[in-house]
C-alpha cells in the first residue's frame, strides 16, 4: 500500500511540476505552444490572437490578429482606401527572426507613403516552407481574400522547382489542368497532416509538447549525435541535399510554369525573385509574361558594403535575412514599386 | 565540456560507477584527478600544462614554506608561489588588455608605443583555480595550514572537476581533508547531491540561458531596442547572471556531494539582501571572503582608522572588478561596490550589519523590503557596466534610460522580465525562509523525487533542442 501510495505520490507531484514548469515557459516567453493549426483548406494557419516568441539566428516576439496574419492586421474589406500589397512568401518573408518594426514591410510602407502621398499597408500572408505551388494556392484561396492593390509573390530557385523542397507535404498546391489551374488537397490524406491533427491539442496549448517535438525535428535532421557527443560526434558523411540548383540544367517544370503564366494574367501579381535564379529560369519565366523584381542586386549591393546578407551578428549564425537586409530589401521594393509607376 | 551538455552526462555516467566501485581512498582519489584532467582537456588539452605548473609549484612551495624557519626564506617562496600564478594570470589575462590601455594612453599624448599583441586565448577557469591554490600556499606561509605529502591529493584539490573552472574558490583546509577522507557517499549526501543537481539545472539552464538568449541580442545590438526593452535586458542580464553562476554553484555542489565531498556555499539569495554590505556576504561568497582574507587584510582591513579601511574597501573592490575581467568597464564595476560599501561603512559604522531579516513587526518587513529594493537597483546599475561591451555600449544604454522612447513590445518586455524575476524569487524565498538550498527534501521522498524527475525531463528536453550557453564566469 506504501508503495503505490508513492507511486501516486509521485506521479501526481510530477505533473503538477510538469505543468508549472509548462505555465513558466509560456508565461516568460521561453517556448510557445504551437501558434499554428492544421486547417482542412489551406494547410497551417495561424490561430487567431496568439503571442508567440522564437530564437533561431535571431530573437522574434510577434502575435498574430483577428484575421489569422501576423502583425497588426487588417479586415478583409479594404474600408479606408489605403493602398494594400500583400507578401506571399517563405520564411525570409515571413521573418520569424526580426521583430515586427524591423521587417522591411514597415520600410515599404514608410517610403511608398512618402513616395505616394497615402496611406499605404503591406500585409505578410507568408508562410514557412512555401514553394510556388503553395504561394499560388495560398494566394487564390485565402490572401487574395484581402481587398488588395498589388501582391507580392516572393519565390526563389528552389521555390519554382518545387519536386526539390522538402517539408511542404501540409499545404494545398495548385496544379495545371489543361488550360485551368486546380487545387489539389491531397494533403488532408496525407500522414504528416493526420500527425498534424492528432498532436494539434497538445502542441497549441502547451510548451513541454512543444519542446518533445522539437525534439523529434532536431533528429529528423540528424542532428541527435552532435547534440549528444558535442565535439566528438562524427561530422556529416554527406552534404545537405541542395534544393534548387541555380544552374538551370532543368526546364523549369510545366506546372511551374502554368502557375507563373496565370499569375502573369493577373496584374495584381507581381513575382520577386528571393535569391539567385537560372538565367535559363529567368528566361522561361519572362517569356511567360511576368516581369518579375529581383532582390540579388540588393544582396549584390550589401555584399560590396562588407555586410553578408545572411549573418547574423549576435549568433554568428548564417540563416535568413539580418536586420540590414531586411532594411535593405524594404527599400528596394518601394523603389521598384514606384518606379513601375503602375500603383494607383 | 558544459555541465549543461550531454557529454557531460556520459563523461559522469562512466566517472561516477567506476568512483563508487574503486576501494580506497588512494585509488578514487587517482580516478577523480585523470577524470578531472579528462573534463578539462575536452576543453583544450594544451592548458593541462598551465594547470599542472601551478600545482606542481605550489606543492612543492607548501613543503618548503613548512620546512622553512627563515623568513627571508619563507617570504622568497611566497613570492615564488604568487610569481608563477599571477605571472600565468598577468600573461594569459591581463597581458594584451595592459599593453592596450598603455598604448591608448601614450596615443592620446602623441606618443606612438608598439606593444606585442599576443595572439593567445584565454584558459578557463584560470582564474579561480589560480586564487585556489594560491591561498594554500598563503595559507601555509601564514602558519594557518599544514602542506599535504600526497602530490596526488593536491593535484586534485586543484584539478577538482565539479570546481575547476567556475568556483566555488576553495580553501585548501576545507577540501584537502575532504580529499584525504575520500570515500563513499552518505545517503543524505547523495539525496541532497540531486536535489542541488536539480535546482542547479533548472536555474542554469531554464532561467540563466533562457534569458540570456534575449539578453546576447539586446546587448549584441543595442541600437535596434527602445529604451524599455534595453532596461528589460539589463534586468534580465542581472537575472542571468545570478542564475547561471548560483546554478552552476548548486551543481557543482550537488556533483561533490555524489563524490562524498562537502564544497562551501557560494550564493546565499543575494538579492534578499537589504544593504550592500549584505549582498556581499551573500554573492560569490567563495570570491568575496578570498578578496577579505587574503587581499583586504594583508591591506590592513579595519585596524587602520576609519579613512584607511574606505581606501581598502575600495582597493579590494577594484581589482575584484579586474580579476573578473581585463576590461576598464569591470573595473568601473568594482570600483562603485567598492564605493557602495565605503559609503554604507561610513554610514553604519561600527554597528553590525544583520544576517537577515529580523521580523519584529510590520515596520521592519517595510524597512526590510526597502532596503532590497535599493540594494538591487544600486546593484542593477552597475551590472550594466559588467555587461556592456565597453563605455560606449553603457552610455548608449544609460542615455535611452535619461531619453525614454516607449515601445510596442512593452508590455511583452514585462511579462518576460516579471516571469523570470518572479521564479527566481520564488526560488530564493524558498531558500531564504527554509534556510536550505535543498528545501525540496523537507517533502515527502516520493513528491520530491516526483519534482525533481519533472524537472530534469523538461531541462534535458530544452538542453537538446538549444544550442548550450557557456557559462558566464568561464570567461573569467
Amino acid at each position: 500500500m506504501r508503495l503505490v501510495v508513492g507511486i501516486v505520490v509521485f506521479l501526481l507531484s510530477g505533473l503538477a511540476t510538469g505543468l508549472v514548469v509548462d505555465a513558466y515557459l509560456q508565461v516568460a516567453e521561453i517556448q510557445s505552444p504551437l501558434e499554428t493549426y492544421a486547417d482542412r483548406d489551406f494547410g497551417p494557419l495561424y490561430h487567431a490572437d496568439r503571442s508567440f516568441s522564437r530564437f533561431n539566428e535571431s530573437f522574434f516576439l510577434g502575435s498574430t490578429n483577428e484575421w489569422r496574419t501576423l502583425g497588426e492586421g487588417r479586415p478583409e474589406r479594404n474600408g479606408n482606401g489605403e493602398l494594400r500589397i500583400l507578401l506571399v512568401g517563405d520564411s525570409f518573408v515571413l521573418g520569424h527572426t526580426v521583430l515586427e518594426r524591423h521587417h522591411f514591410k514597415n520600410v515599404m510602407e514608410a517610403d511608398l507613403e512618402a513616395a505616394l502621398g497615402r496611406d499605404v499597408v503591406v500585409l505578410n500572408f507568408a508562410r514557412p516552407d512555401f514553394n510556388l505551388w503553395n504561394m499560388h494556392r495560398y494566394y487564390r484561396d485565402f490572401a487574395s481574400r484581402w481587398d488588395h492593390d498589388r501582391a507580392l509573390l516572393f519565390v526563389g530557385e528552389p521555390d519554382l522547382v518545387p519536386s526539390r523542397q522538402v517539408g511542404t507535404e501540409l499545404y494545398p498546391i495548385s496544379l495545371a489542368d489543361g488550360d485551368s489551374v486546380v487545387a489539389d488537397y491531397s494533403f488532408r490524406e496525407s500522414a504528416s497532416f493526420a500527425r498534424a491533427k492528432r498532436l494539434e491539442p497538445v502542441l497549441s496549448r502547451l510548451a513541454v509538447p512543444r519542446l518533445m517535438f522539437n525534439l523529434y525535428k532536431v533528429g529528423l535532421r540528424g542532428e541527435l549525435p552532435r547534440v549528444v557527443l558535442g565535439k566528438l560526434a562524427p561530422g556529416p558523411s554527406a552534404p545537405p541535399a541542395e534544393l534548387g540548383r541555380a544552374d538551370g540544367t532543368e526546364p523549369l517544370p510545366d506546372n511551374s510554369q502554368a502557375l507563373v503564366r496565370d499569375l502573369a494574367a493577373d496584374p495584381r501579381v507581381t513575382l520577386v525573385y528571393t535569391g539567385p535564379v537560372a538565367p535559363r529560369h529567368k528566361e522561361t519565366v519572362s517569356s511567360l509574361g511576368a516581369s518579375p523584381l529581383d532582390l540579388e542586386p540588393v544582396f549584390d549591393r550589401l555584399r560590396a558594403e562588407g555586410v553578408d546578407p545572411y549573418l547574423w551578428p549576435v549568433t554568428g549564425k548564417r540563416g535568413h535575412w539580418n536586420h540590414r537586409t531586411h532594411v535593405a530589401v524594404g527599400h528596394a521594393l518601394a523603389a521598384d514599386l514606384t518606379a513601375a509607376g503602375d500603383l494607383p | 565540456m558544459f555541465f549543461n551538455s550531454f557529454i557531460f552526462f556520459i563523461f559522469l555516467a562512466i566517472v561516477l560507477p567506476v568512483f563508487y566501485l574503486l576501494r580506497g581512498q588512494r585509488q578514487k582519489a587517482s580516478w577523480l584527478l585523470i577524470a578531472s584532467y579528462v573534463f578539462y582537456s575536452y576543453w583544450d588539452w594544451r592548458f593541462c600544462s598551465l594547470l599542472l605548473i601551478s600545482t606542481v609549484v605550489d606543492f612543492f612551495v607548501g613543503r618548503a614554506l613548512h620546512a622553512a624557519d627563515d623568513e627571508t626564506r619563507r617570504k622568497r617562496l611566497l613570492w615564488v608561489s604568487c610569481a608563477v600564478n599571477l605571472g600565468i594570470l598577468a600573461v594569459f589575462k591581463y597581458f594584451n588588455f595592459f599593453a592596450a590601455s598603455i598604448q591608448e594612453t601614450a596615443a592620446s599624448m602623441g606618443m606612438n608605443v608598439d606593444f606585442l599583441h599576443l595572439n593567445i586565448i584565454l584558459p578557463v577557469g584560470i582564474s579561480f583555480y589560480t586564487f585556489q591554490t594560491m591561498s594554500y600556499t598563503i595559507d601555509i606561509y601564514r602558519r594557518k595550514l599544514e602542506p599535504t605529502h600526497s602530490f596526488i591529493d593536491f593535484a586534485l584539490f586543484v584539478s577538482f572537476f565539479p570546481q575547476l573552472v567556475a568556483g566555488p574558490i576553495e580553501r585548501a583546509r576545507n577540501l584537502l581533508p575532504e580529499i584525504a577522507r575520500l570515500g563513499k557517499p552518505t545517503r543524505t549526501q547523495v539525496s541532497e547531491g540531486l536535489a542541488l543537481l536539480t535546482v542547479g539545472f533548472f536555474k542554469k539552464v531554464l532561467i540563466g540561458d533562457a534569458c540570456g538568449r534575449i539578453v546576447d541580442h539586446i546587448f549584441g545590438q543595442p541600437e535596434l531596442y527602445k529604451s524599455p526593452e534595453l532596461l528589460a535586458g539589463l534586468i534580465l542580464f542581472s537575472i542571468q547572471i545570478y542564475a547561471d553562476f548560483s546554478g552552476y554553484s548548486n551543481i557543482a555542489r550537488g556533483l561533490a556531494k555524489l563524490l562524498g565531498i562537502e564544497l562551501m556555499k557560494n550564493f546565499e539569495q543575494p538579492y534578499l539582501s537589504a544593504n550592500i554590505t549584505e549582498f556581499w556576504r551573500r554573492w560569490h561568497i567563495s570570491l568575496s571572503s578570498w578578496l577579505r582574507d587574503y587581499l583586504y587584510i594583508s591591506l590592513g582591513g579595519n585596524r587602520r582608522g576609519n579613512g584607511r579601511t574606505y581606501i581598502n574597501l575600495l582597493t579590494t573592490m577594484l581589482l575584484g572588478g579586474l580579476w573578473h575581467g581585463a576590461a576598464w568597464t569591470f573595473v568601473v564595476w568594482g570600483g562603485l561596490h567598492g564605493l557602495y560599501l565605503a559609503v554604507h561603512k561610513m554610514v553604519i559604522g561600527d554597528r553590525k550589519v544583520a544576517d537577515r531579516l529580523a521580523y519584529t513587526g510590520p515596520a521592519s518587513a517595510v524597512k526590510w523590503v526597502g532596503g532590497v529594493i535599493g540594494t538591487n537597483l544600486i546593484v542593477l546599475l552597475t551590472w550594466l557596466f559588467f555587461r556592456a561591451a565597453d563605455f560606449d555600449q553603457a552610455w548608449y544604454f544609460l542615455d535611452q534610460f535619461a531619453h525614454w522612447q516607449g515601445s510596442e513590445l512593452s508590455g511583452r518586455f514585462l511579462g518576460i522580465v516579471l516571469s523570470f524575476g518572479g521564479m527566481m524569487v520564488f526560488l530564493d524565498c524558498l531558500e531564504y525562509f527554509t534556510r536550505s538550498h535543498v528545501w525540496v527534501l523537507k517533502l515527502r521522498p516520493a513528491a520530491a523525487a516526483g519534482i525533481c524527475t519533472a524537472v530534469m525531463i523538461v531541462v534535458l528536453l530544452f538542453m537538446a533542442t538549444v544550442e548550450p550557453m557557456p557559462f558566464v564566469y568561464f570567461q573569467f
